[in-house]
C-alpha cells in the first residue's frame, strides 16, 4: 500500500463514515480523535520517511506522469502534512473540550475532515489542475465551515470570503489553462522540465505573474488579503484554531512549490516583487492588528504580518531563505492556532473578547497568561522561543542580500507586533476593571487550556530544539529547489502508459 | 567548572518557573526557597573566580544551534565575572529585603520570585555569554521579566502603562542590537566574542558596515541602559515593588548597557564616531538625568533620574577612554552599586513604613529610623562625592580622566568636563536634599499617623552597602588587588594604586568647588522651598511617547478605513486593480517590446476564423452587454443564461457533443434554480437595487476594470496562443485511449480513468457544497432580543445556545 496518498485518504473516509454516523455522541467522537491520531501518525511516518529518501510518489489510477495525476511526498508535503494533522487534532480535541456532543453541530466534524482532505491534497499533488481541485475541496469545505454555525450577523461577513475566493478559483483555473497552453503539460515535474528552456520567454513570467496574484490571494498577500480579517473572527474558536494555522499557509506552501520546483528560477523580478509585497504586508498586517479591539480581530490582522514574513522569505529566494520561510511555517501554524483557542477560552472566561470589556485574567487563571505569554512573545519573535529562529534567518538572509530596507521593516513589524500582543495582555490578563467577572467556574477552560498546553509545549521545543528543525527545513528547502531531483523521482515510477520523458 | 556554572546559571533558571506554583504552597515564605537561587550562584561564581585563573580567562561551551553558529557558550574573564559576581551579590542582599519588605499585604508571592530569580538568571547569562546571540537571548529575557516585574502591580494603571513603556523601548533597541550583531558576524565569520577579541575586527572596506553595526548595537545599549533619548522608561519603571527598583533598575539591568560598551570597548574604541556618540549622548543624559531629578519630588523619581544621570556617566567614560584602555570603570560602577542600592532600599524602607512617596511630605525619620538615617547619610554622601567615601574617589578619578582627556579630544572634552562639573553641582544639591528632607527637620503629621516601624532585617542591606561605601571609601587599597585581578586585556590599562589622599592636586580643588556650589544650590533650595521644581511639559518624554501611542492607534484605525478592509464591496475592485496592473504590466511591457499583436490576431483569425464561430461570438457579446444594461433581474438573468447556451454552439462546433449537453443541463437546471429564488425575493429588495446607484466615477472604474480584465484575459490568451507548446499530452490521449483504457470516448476516459482522480475531488465538491447548503438551512438564527444586546461571544461557544445556559 503506497503511504503517499493516505494523508487523503483517511480523512476523506473518515469525513464520509461520519455523515453516515449521523448524531454527535461520545463515540463519534472518539472514532474522529483517533481518525486524526492516525492521520498525524501516518504524516510523522512520512516525515521519518523523506528526511533520507526521495520523494515517495504515487500514480494515481496507475497512469504514469505526465498523462496522469501523480500524487508527490517530499520532505516539505511531508512536514505541511504533519502540521496540519497535528493542528487538526489539537483543534478537534479543543472542540470536544468546548461543548458537550449534546449541543455540537452535526456537520462540524464531517466537514472539518474533508477541509483536511483538501488541504492535504494541495500539499501531495503534483499536478496543477489537481491543485485547483484541492483549493476547491478545501475552499469550498471553508464556506460551509464558515456559514455553518454563523448568526445572521456573522454570515454577512462570510459572503465577502465566499465571492472573493470565487475570484481566485476563476483566476486560477486560467491560470491553469495558460500554463497547458504555454507548456502543453500540467504536470509539475514535467513542467519544470519543460519550462527550463523557456525561461527567457516573458510569457513565462506573465503566467508566474497570474499565479502569484491567485496564490498571493490565498496566503493574504499585500493588498490581495481584504477577505481574511473579517472572515476568521465569525469563526467558531476550534475551527478558526484550524483555519488560521493552515488555510493561508497553503498559499505560502504552493508559492514555494510553485516558484521553487515549477517554474524556472530565474524569475528575479516576480521574486523581488514578492518580496517588496511581502514588506508592506507586514506593516499593514500590524498596522490593521493594532487598529482591532478585540482578540480574534487582532490576530486575524496578525496572520497576515507573518505571512509577510514566509513570503519575504520566498522573495529572498535562496536554498537557506527557503528553510527560513519553512522554520517559519512550522513555528507559526503551531503558534498562531493556539493564539486563537487562547483567544477562545479568554473569550470564554469572560464571556466576551472585546478588550474594553475583558481583565483580571492574570489574578484568576495564570495558566492561561502564561501560555499567551509564552505564544505572544513567540509570535512578536523573541527569543528563544520558535518565533525568533524564524525571523533571525529571514534577517540574516535579508542582510546578507543587502535588502536593508526590507530588513528595517522586519524589525518595525516585530515591534509592532509586541505592541499589539501587549494591548491584548494590557487589557485582557493585567486590566483589573472591577465588573469583568472571570468565569472560572467555567470548567471548559481547564480543559481546553491543557490541550493548548500541548501546542504550546511542542511550541517551547521547536524553539529551545531549533538546531533539529532547522536540519529538517534545511533538506526539505534543498528538496524543494532541486527540480531534478524532482522529476527523477516523479517519471521513475513505472506506470500504465508510455514510460514518460521528455 | 560546569557543574559550578550550572549553579549559577541553570538552577536559577529551573527554579523560575517552579517558584509560581511552590507559592500557592508556601505562602510568602516561598521568598526563603528563592532566596537559595543568589546565594548559591555567588558561591558558585566565587569558585569559578579562583578557577578561571584570573586574569586569564576561559570558555566553556556546549553545542545548541550548530548550523546557525548559535552556542551555548560561556567567557569567563573579569569583566564577566565582575558583574556576575555584582548581579548575584546584590542578589543576595534584594531577596533578602523583598523577603521583609513584600508582607502580606501583596498577593503571589510565588509569582515575584520566580520573576525575580529568573531575572537574575538572565542576568548572569547575559554577562557571561560569549556567543553573542546567546547574550542577545539573554538581554531580552531580562526585559521580559523585567517587564513581568514592572506590571507586578498590575492593578494600578501606571504599572501598566510603565511595563509596556519599558518593554517596547527595549524590545526596539534590542532588535537593533540583534541586527548589529548578525551585521558583526556577517564580516567578522564569528558571534564568539572570545574569537572576536581574539582576532579584532577586519579592517579596510568594511569599516562603513562595522560602523553601522556598532551604532545599532550601541543604540541597543543605550536603549536598555535608559540613555537620551530612550531615558524616559527607567522612571516609569519605579512602578514596580521597590526591591526590584533596587536590583532591576539601579543596580543590575539598566547596567547591560555599560556592560556592552565595556565589552565592545576593545573592539570598537577605535572607530570614529565610538567617542563622539558615547560622549555627546551620554554626557548630555548625565545632565538631563542630574536636572530632572533635582526637580522632582517622588522618593523613587529622585532616585531614577539620578540613576539616568549616573548610567550616562559610566558608558561616557568608555566613550573618552584613551586606546590603551581605561582604568577605573569598576570603581565607578561599585561605586554606583553601593550608594543607589542603598538609597533605593532606605526609600523603600521609608516607603514601606509611612506609605509616603512624596519627599515634601516627609522628615524627622532620625528619631524613629537611626541607623537607617545613619546609612542614608552614608549613601547621600558617596552620591555627592564626600571625602572618605567611595563617592570621592570615583569623582576624583574622574575629574581627572576628563582632564587627561580634554588634550586630544579637544571639544568633546571640554563638553564633557563641563557635563561633569554640572553634574556634580546638582547631585550634590539633590543628595543633601534626599538626605535632610526625609530624616532631619519636624515630622509632618501625615508621617506621624501612618509610621510603623519596620523590622531591623528590612534595614540591614542598605545599612551593608552604606558600610561598604564607607570602608572602601577610607581604606582605597582593599579594593586594589580584586580590581587589579579582574582587570581585562585591551580593556583595562594597569591602573595606580587607589589612595584616599593624592595630595593638593586640581581635582581636589575642583571637587571642593563642586561640593561647595552644590551646597549652595542646596540652600537656596531649600530657601525656596523647592516650589520652582517641577519637571517642565517640553521635557515630558514619557507624555510624548504616550500621546505618540494613541495618535498612532488612531492613526491605524483611520489607515484600516482608508484600505476599505471594513467594506466588503471595495476588495474586489482592489484585487482587479492589482491584477491588472502586475499581470497586465508586465504584459503590456512585453507586447511592447515585441509589437506582434496584430500578427497573432492576423494567424489566430487565419486559421480558426470561419463565420459561424465569429457569428456565435457576437451573439454572445451580444447576450452579455444585454445582461448590464438591462434593468430587471429576471430579463438580466436569462440574457446572461443566453450566453451560456450560445456557448454550447461553440463545443459543437469544436465537435464535442457531451460537453455541449452538460452545459446546456448546468444552464437550464441554473436559470430554473435562479428564477424560483428570485421570485421568492421580496419586492422591496428588487426596488433597492435600482435606487442605488454607485457615484459616476465609481461607475467609470467599474468599467474600466470589467474592461480591462477582459481585455487582459483576451491578450493573454492570444498571447500564450501564438507560439503553443509543442508534444502537448493532450494529444497523447486520444491515441491510446482505445488501447490503454480501452474506451472509444477520449472526454469520457479523461474524465474516469486517465485523470478520474480530479473528479473524485469534485464530486467530494458537490457533496459538501450540499452539506454547506444543508448547513445553512439548519442555521442557528439569533432572536431579535439577543441581536440588540451585541455580539455575545464567539461563535460556537456554546453561548448562543439557549440549551446551555439552562446548565
Amino acid at each position: 500500500m503506497n503511504l503517499a496518498i493516505q494523508p487523503v485518504l483517511l480523512p476523506l473516509l473518515t469525513a464520509v463514515a461520519l455523515l453516515f454516523w449521523g448524531r454527535p455522541s461520545p463515540g463519534r467522537r472518539a472514532f474522529t480523535a483517533i481518525s486524526a491520531g492516525a492521520q498525524l501518525v501516518v504524516a510523522g511516518f512520512l516525515i521519518h520517511l523523506t528526511y533520507t529518501q526521495p520523494p515517495l510518489v504515487m500514480p494515481m489510477g496507475n497512469w504514469a506522469a505526465p498523462y496522469g495525476i501523480v500524487v508527490v511526498a517530499d520532505l516539505l508535503a511531508a512536514i505541511m502534512l504533519g502540521l496540519s494533522s497535528f493542528t487538526a487534532l489539537a483543534t478537534i480535541l479543543y472542540g470536544y473540550c468546548e461543548a458537550s456532543p449534546r449541543i455540537e453541530h452535526p456537520l462540524r466534524l464531517p466537514l472539518v475532515q474533508f477541509l483536511v482532505t483538501g488541504i492535504n491534497l494541495a500539499f501531495l499533488t503534483g499536478d496543477l489542475f489537481n491543485l485547483f481541485v484541492a483549493f476547491e475541496v478545501m475552499l469550498i469545505a471553508s464556506y460551509a465551515l464558515l456559514t455553518l454555525e454563523a448568526d445572521n450577523w456573522d454570515v454577512k461577513q462570510a459572503f465577502p470570503y465566499l465571492a472573493i475566493n470565487l475570484v481566485g478559483s476563476t483566476l486560477f483555473l486560467c491560470g491553469a489553462g495558460f500554463a497547458y497552453r504555454l507548456f502543453g503539460t500540467l504536470n509539475f515535474a514535467d513542467i519544470a522540465l519543460r519550462a527550463r528552456a523557456m525561461s527567457d520567454d516573458p510569457r513565462v513570467t506573465a503566467l508566474a505573474l497570474l499565479l502569484l496574484v491567485v496564490f498571493g490571494l490565498k496566503a493574504g498577500v499585500f493588498p490581495l488579503y481584504c477577505w481574511l480579517p473579517n472572515s476568521y473572527p465569525i469563526l467558531p474558536a476550534p475551527v478558526a484554531g484550524l483555519y488560521s494555522g493552515m488555510l493561508t499557509k497553503v498559499g505560502v506552501y504552493v508559492l514555494l512549490r510553485v516558484l521553487g520546483t515549477v517554474l524556472p528560477h530565474d524569475l528575479a523580478g516576480v521574486h523581488t516583487l514578492l518580496a517588496w509585497l511581502a514588506g508592506a504586508t507586514m506593516i499593514f498586517g500590524v498596522l490593521g492588528a493594532i487598529s482591532r479591539n478585540f482578540i480574534r480581530g487582532i490576530l486575524s490582522y496578525h496572520i497576515l504580518s507573518q505571512i509577510g514574513f514566509m513570503v519575504l522569505a520566498i522573495g529572498l529566494f535562496t536554498p537557506f531563505a527557503f528553510a527560513a520561510c519553512i522554520f517559519y511555517i512550522i513555528h507559526h501554524i503551531i503558534v498562531k492556532s493556539s493564539l486563537f483557542l487562547v483567544g477562545g477560552t479568554a473569550a470564554l472566561l469572560n464571556r466576551t473578547d472585546n478588550l474594553d470589556r475583558m481583565g483580571n485574567l492574570w489574578r484568576q487563571t495564570p495558566l492561561l497568561g502564561v501560555l499567551f505569554l509564552l505564544q505572544a512573545l513567540s509570535l512578536a519573535g523573541l527569543p528563544p522561543l520558535s518565533g525568533f529562529w524564524g525571523k533571525y534567518a529571514i534577517l540574516v538572509v535579508g542582510l546578507e542580500q543587502r535588502e536593508f530596507v526590507l530588513v528595517g521593516l522586519a524589525i518595525l513589524a516585530s515591534i509592532l507586533t509586541l505592541f499589539s500582543m501587549l494591548k491584548i495582555w494590557n487589557a485582557a490578563f493585567w486590566g483589573s476593571s472591577e465588573e469583568c467577572e472571570v468565569c472560572v467556574w467555567d470548567w471548559r477552560w481547564l480543559r481546553m487550556s491543557r490541550v493548548v498546553a500541548g501546542m504550546v509545549a511542542v511550541s517551547l521545543a521547536i524553539g529551545l530544539g531549533a538546531e533539529g528543525v532547522f536540519r529538517v527545513a534545511n533538506r526539505a528547502a534543498v528538496q524543494v529547489l532541486d527540480q531534478e531531483a524532482y522529476a527523477r523521482a516523479v517519471f521513475s515510477v513505472t506506470a500504465k502508459g508510455t514510460p514518460a520523458g521528455p | 567548572m560546569t557543574l559550578a556554572l550550572f549553579i549559577a546559571l541553570g538552577l536559577p533558571l529551573l527554579l523560575g518557573p517552579l517558584l509560581g506554583p511552590l507559592g500557592r504552597v508556601f505562602g510568602r515564605r516561598v521568598g526563603w526557597v528563592a532566596f537559595g537561587a543568589p546565594v548559591l550562584a555567588t558561591a558558585a561564581l566565587l569558585w569559578l573566580a579562583r578557577e578561571v585563573g584570573l586574569p586569564g580567562s576561559r570558555v566553556i561551551e556546549f553545542p545548541w544551534i550548530p548550523s546557525l553558529g548559535i552556542n551555548l557558550s560561556f567567557l569567563l574573564d573579569g569583566l564577566s565575572l565582575f558583574f556576575a559576581l555584582v548581579v548575584s551579590g546584590m542578589g543576595v542582599l534584594v531577596f533578602w529585603y523583598a523577603n521583609f519588605y513584600l508582607d502580606d499585604h501583596y498577593e503571589h508571592h510565588g509569582r515575584f520570585y520566580a520573576y525575580l530569580t529568573l531575572f537574575m538568571a538572565a542576568m548572569l547569562g547575559t554577562v557571561l555569554a560569549n556567543n553573542l546571540m546567546l547574550l542577545f537571548v539573554f538581554w531580552e529575557l531580562t526585559g521580559i521579566t523585567s517587564f513581568l516585574l514592572i506590571g507586578f502591580l498590575h492593578e494600578e494603571e501606571s504599572s501598566r502603562v510603565g511595563a509596556r513603556q519599558a518593554l517596547l523601548i527595549t524590545g526596539f533597541t534590542g532588535l537593533l542590537l540583534l541586527a548589529g550583531v548578525l551585521m558583526v558576524r556577517q564580516v567578522g565569520g564569528s558571534f564568539d566574542l572570545s574569537v572576536l577579541l581574539r582576532e579584532g575586527l577586519p579592517v579596510g572596506e568594511h569599516r562603513g558596515w562595522l560602523t553601522a553595526a556598532m551604532l545599532l548595537m550601541l543604540l541597543g545599549a543605550f536603549g536598555k541602559s535608559a540613555q537620551f533619548p530612550f531615558h524616559f522608561w527607567l522612571p516609569n519603571a519605579m512602578a514596580a515593588p521597590t526591591p526590584v527598583s533596587a536590583y532591576l533598575h539601579s543596580a543590575t539591568m539598566v547596567k547591560l548597557g555599560v556592560f556592552l560598551c565595556a565589552r565592545l570597548f576593545p573592539l570598537f574604541n577605535e572607530y570614529e564616531l565610538w567617542a563622539p556618540l558615547l560622549s555627546w549622548v551620554a554626557f548630555g543624559t548625565m545632565v538631563l538625568g542630574a536636572v530632572l531629578a533635582l526637580q522632582s519630588h517622588d522618593l523613587k523619581a529622585i532616585l531614577a533620574f539620578s540613576t539616568v544621570s549616573q548610567l550616562g556617566y559610566l558608558i561616557g567614560y568608555y566613550g573618552l577612554g584613551p586606546a590603551r584602555g581605561v582604568e577605573y570603570d569598576y570603581l565607578h560602577i561599585l561605586n554606583h552599586v553601593f550608594y543607589k542600592g542603598g538609597l533605593f532600599m532606605i526609600a523603600g524602607v521609608v516607603i514601606h513604613s509611612t506609605g509616603i512617596q512624596d519627599i515634601r511630605q516627609l522628615g524627622g525619620l532620625w528619631r524613629r529610623l537611626p541607623w537607617l538615617g545613619a546609612a542614608c547619610a552614608v549613601a547621600a554622601a558617596t552620591m555627592a562625592g564626600v571625602i572618605g567615601t567611595t563617592g570621592f574617589l570615583s569623582k576624583e578619578m574622574m575629574l581627572k580622566e576628563i582632564f587627561e582627556a580634554m588634550r586630544p579630544h579637544g571639544t568633546l572634552g571640554a563638553y564633557a568636563a563641563g557635563c561633569v562639573l554640572v553634574t556634580s553641582v546638582v547631585k550634590v544639591a539633590f543628595a543633601a536634599r534626599f538626605f535632610t528632607n526625609v530624616f532631619l527637620g519636624p515630622e509632618p503629621p501625615a508621617v506621624k499617623e501612618h509610621f510603623h516601624a519596620p523590622p531591623l532585617a528590612l534595614q540591614l542591606p542598605a545599612v551593608l552597602l552604606a558600610t561598604a561605601a564607607v570602608v572602601f571609601g577610607l581604606a582605597p587599597m582593599l579594593l586594589d588587588p580584586p580590581l587589579h585581578a579582574l582587570s581585562v586585556a585591551g580593556l583595562h590599562h594597569p591602573s595606580d594604586h587607589l589612595a584616599l589622599w593624592h595630595g593638593v592636586t586640581l581635582e581636589l580643588a575642583v571637587s571642593t568647588g563642586v561640593l561647595l556650589a552644590g551646597a549652595g544650590l542646596y540652600v537656596w533650595g531649600q530657601r525656596t522651598q523647592w516650589r520652582w521644581a517641577r519637571i517642565s511639559p517640553a521635557l515630558r518624554f514619557d507624555a510624548f511617547f504616550e500621546a505618540g501611542v494613541r495618535m498612532f492607534s488612531k492613526f491605524t484605525k483611520w489607515l484600516t478605513r482608508v484600505l476599505q478592509a471594513d467594506r466588503p464591496v471595495s476588495y474586489l475592485p482592489l484585487i482587479l486593480v492589482f491584477t491588472l496592473v502586475v499581470v497586465g504590466g508586465w504584459t503590456a511591457r512585453a507586447l511592447a517590446m515585441e509589437w506582434r499583436v496584430f500578427d497573432w490576431l492576423a494567424t489566430a483569425t487565419g486559421e480558426n476564423g470561419d463565420w459561424l464561430r465569429a457569428f456565435a461570438a457576437a451573439l454572445i457579446s451580444l447576450a452579455v452587454v444585454g445582461a448590464v444594461l438591462l434593468k430587471q433581474w429576471t430579463t438580466q438573468l436569462i440574457s446572461l443564461s443566453i450566453a451560456g447556451f450560445l456557448t454550447t454552439f461553440y463545443f459543437v462546433l469544436y465537435r464535442a457533443p457531451d460537453l455541449a449537453l452538460t452545459q446546456i443541463l448546468v444552464e437550464v437546471v441554473t436559470l430554473i434554480l435562479v428564477l424560483v429564488l428570485l421570485g421568492r425575493f421580496p419586492r422591496s429588495a428588487e426596488r433597492g437595487e435600482h435606487t442605488w446607484r454607485p457615484p459616476p466615477l465609481r461607475r467609470a472604474l467599474n468599467l474600466s476594470l470589467a474592461v480591462g480584465v477582459g481585455g487582459l484575459m483576451t491578450t493573454l490568451v492570444l498571447w500564450m496562443n501564438a507560439r503553443p507548446a509543442a508534444g502537448r499530452i493532450g494529444d497523447w490521449f486520444p491515441a491510446h485511449t482505445e488501447a490503454l483504457a480501452e474506451g472509444t470516448n477520449t472526454v469520457n476516459t479523461i474524465l474516469v480513468d486517465f485523470r478520474g482522480f480530479d473528479t473524485l475531488g469534485e464530486i467530494t465538491v458537490l457533496l459538501i457544497a450540499t452539506l454547506g447548503a444543508l448547513g445553512l438551512l439548519m442555521r442557528y438564527k439569533r432572536t431579535p432580543e439577543e441581536y440588540r444586546q451585541g455580539p455575545l461571544g464567539p461563535a460556537g461557544m456554546g453561548l448562543h445556545h439557549p440549551e446551555e445556559g439552562k446548565q
